[in-house]
């Protein structure tokens, strides 16, 4: 038996090749968790959508608006009550997708290329390539993939999958009341002069009545609309100044106001929802950069999780009962992800060929849908 | 209401039926012995641009058109749906109706296949579908938007509402049945791009097969000229077969060699 056979980069594609990627993707020097975002955002549903028989993953999501009395009516003595309108639970249903990585391709020649070089380098070098170019590459997918579903769905309450090289179209739609839909105030908030402050504190108070609640809120804007309209904003800065100025720092004007500064400074305005900043720019090759949030864009919603990551089974793993004795396939879970990732040995013409492929079948839900507010921030109300 | 997932109340009773077989198949692939390399699927599959408008039936075999649109744009599936002419007289066209038909619905656009795959022909609109005899063969009678000039053999086709067409090649086959249940988006229509709650398939044809041509679907002669089988009597579909694109025309000009 040559070197090669015994070596861990062969076992990869072995059943014992599943512990040995598994170390790889658990060893955070080979493998990173880069582009997070959605996990900042959407827990992992602990529970697996079942997939039925007509191909459907259907999931719902349900929420209770918090009821409130009205006033009481005027009357005379004996007169009846007027019966009073209920809201019952809301829900909408989604269904979730099916998702792959662009897969790694080796063929018997190119194994042979490789044989040669681990004789060279050694076989730690191999797997370190293999896992640093090829499953860094497939992990990198699976978390650009959520987090830019996720940016869609959070500020716009859609996904609507426009990218990569594969089918496009609609994806899911969260029910959010089209009253939760709201412009920028009497205006724009790229207008310095607008009492950026004073305009969300009131919101907040003005949602709170209507709603009957009490959350503690949250402001999800992206780092380009933070620098643009909040850094350089007249009462963002003369609160700043202020602020410091009670604590004996001056802050001249023109100084660069960090984040830090800047965000402890805010923390102090009564009634301001926390300000989050949200980077979810990712690159992708057909692409290029792509930003699902746009940057004039605000989310207000209670602080917290805005929902579930919901999965559910891959069709491909469920048909391996069925599988060919000459093709054999090892599905290994990543960790912290809903992402299986696939070897594969299989058969071409005289030799095997191996592959490499990540699938992933999830999606978010927005599960706080009822208290979430997209802010158009570019276009004031109307008079 | 979301009647797509089977939500909402009825107080009264609901009285509904279905009836059909469990297991047995009608075995349209040819039986070979050896190893064979059929069941191999595409990269990503497609959408598929026109299915059946309601409740029916593409069958394992039927031939489709998978369409990689690479360059940035998306895959997309089209199914090869015929229907058989039995009669035809002004505005009622009568089709085959048989347990292995594929279903007609009012919006379809029809008409008889044209000479060349994707060509260009007559087509018309089905205004209403009745299921009747015709003697004794059940039919279904199709009234349309105006008279179809048709007789009794021809294949009617789907077009696209350019007038020619719809499936403008062969090269993937349906590798098993497939039930369409819901009623459907409509992807050549407007406001496609607002549609989230009608179904939407998603599917990975065969990229090969080879079957018994009696069992099929019935086939129009546009696409019988596609065969590549050398055995009378079964059609073989090998997306990697003979280029007969630049034969029939199908090339984009800037691909004739």
């Amino acid at each position: 038996m040559s070197k090669f056979e015994i070596s861990q980069y062969n076992k990869l594609w072995s059943n014992e090749g599943r512990e040995i990627m598994r170390a790889i993707i658990g060893n955070p020097d080979l493998i990173t968790q880069k582009h997070r975002m959605w996990a900042t955002k959407f827990r992992i549903d602990s529970n697996v959508t079942p997939t039925d028989a007509h191909g459907k993953a259907v999931f719902t999501s349900y929420l209770r608006p918090v009821g409130q009395g009205d006033v009481m009516d005027l009357r005379a003595p004996l007169g009846d009550s007027n019966p009073a309108d209920t809201v019952g639970t809301q829900y909408y249903t989604g269904v979730i997708p099916d998702l792959i990585a662009k897969g790694f391709r080796e063929t018997a020649t190119e194994r042979y290329y490789k044989e040669k070089y681990f004789e060279q380098f050694g076989d730690a070098q191999l797997l370190a390539q293999y896992a640093t170019e090829e499953v860094q590459r497939l992990v990198d997918s699976a978390n650009k993939t959520l987090s830019i579903m996720s940016g869609a769905l959070l500020s716009t309450g859609q996904i609507t999958y426009m990218w990569g090289s594969g089918i496009k179209g609609n994806v899911l739609k969260a029910d959010i009341p089209a009253e939760n839909f709201l412009n920028a105030g009497s205006a724009a908030w790229s207008d310095t002069t607008f009492p950026l402050l004073t305009h969300l504190r009131d919101t907040v108070e003005e949602i709170n009545a209507k709603l009957n609640v009490n959350f503690k809120w949250q402001l999800e804007i992206t780092s380009a609309q933070w620098r643009n309209n909040f850094l350089n904003n007249t009462e963002v800065v003369n609160w700043i100044k202020y602020t410091n100025a009670l604590k004996f720092v001056n802050v001249p004007n023109g100084f660069p106001v960090t984040e830090e500064m800047a965000k402890s400074s805010l923390r102090e305005f009564e009634g301001l929802p926390e300000i989050v900043i949200v980077d979810e720019t990712v690159f992708n090759t057909e692409n290029g950069l792509v930003n699902s949030w746009a940057d004039g864009t605000a989310v207000l919603r209670p602080v917290g999780y805005a929902g579930y990551i919901r999965h559910t089974n891959i069709l491909d793993e469920e048909m391996q009962k069925f599988k060919s004795s000459v093709v054999s396939k090892n599905f290994v879970k990543l960790p912290q992800i809903p992402a299986y990732l696939v070897n594969t040995v299989l058969n071409n013409g005289n030799y095997k060929e191996w592959h490499t492929d990540l699938m992933m079948s999830a999606v978010p839900s927005l599960d706080e849908f009822l208290y979430h507010f997209i802010i158009d921030t570019t276009t004031a109300e109307s008079n | 209401m979301n009647s797509i997932n089977n939500i909402g109340v009825f107080r009264g009773r609901t009285l509904l039926q279905t009836r059909g077989s469990i297991g047995g198949s009608r075995q349209v692939f040819v039986k070979l012995q050896g190893d064979k390399n059929e069941l191999v699927y595409p990269p990503i599959g497609g959408l598929i641009m026109n299915p059946f408008k309601g409740t029916a039936k593409a069958f394992a075999g039927d031939l489709c058109e998978y369409d990689p649109l690479m360059m940035g744009e998306m895959p997309v599936i089209k199914i090869l749906k015929t229907y058989k002419v039995v009669s035809a007289s002004g505005t009622t066209v009568n089709i085959e109706r048989t347990k292995y038909s594929h279903i007609p619905f009012v919006g379809d656009i029809l008409g008889v296949a044209p000479d060349t795959i994707g060509g260009t022909g007559t087509a018309v609109t089905v205004n209403a579908v009745t299921k009747t005899k015709v003697g004794t063969t059940d039919v279904w009678a199709l009234t349309t938007s105006t008279a179809l000039s048709a007789s009794g053999g021809d294949i009617l086709v789907e077009y696209a509402p350019n007038g020619k067409m719809l499936v403008a090649n062969i090269n993937a086959v349906i590798d098993c049945d497939l039930d369409f249940l819901y009623e459907p988006a409509d992807p050549f229509s407007e406001g496609y791009e607002d549609e989230f709650d009608k179904a939407r398939y998603f599917y990975a044809p065969s990229l090969r097969a080879t079957m018994l041509e009696s069992k099929m679907s019935p086939i129009p002669e546009c696409v019988k000229k596609l065969n590549l089988s050398n055995v009378k009597g079964w059609f073989r579909v090998d997306c990697f077969g003979h280029n007969y694109m630049e034969t029939y025309g199908l090339l984009e000009e800037d691909q004739v060699q």
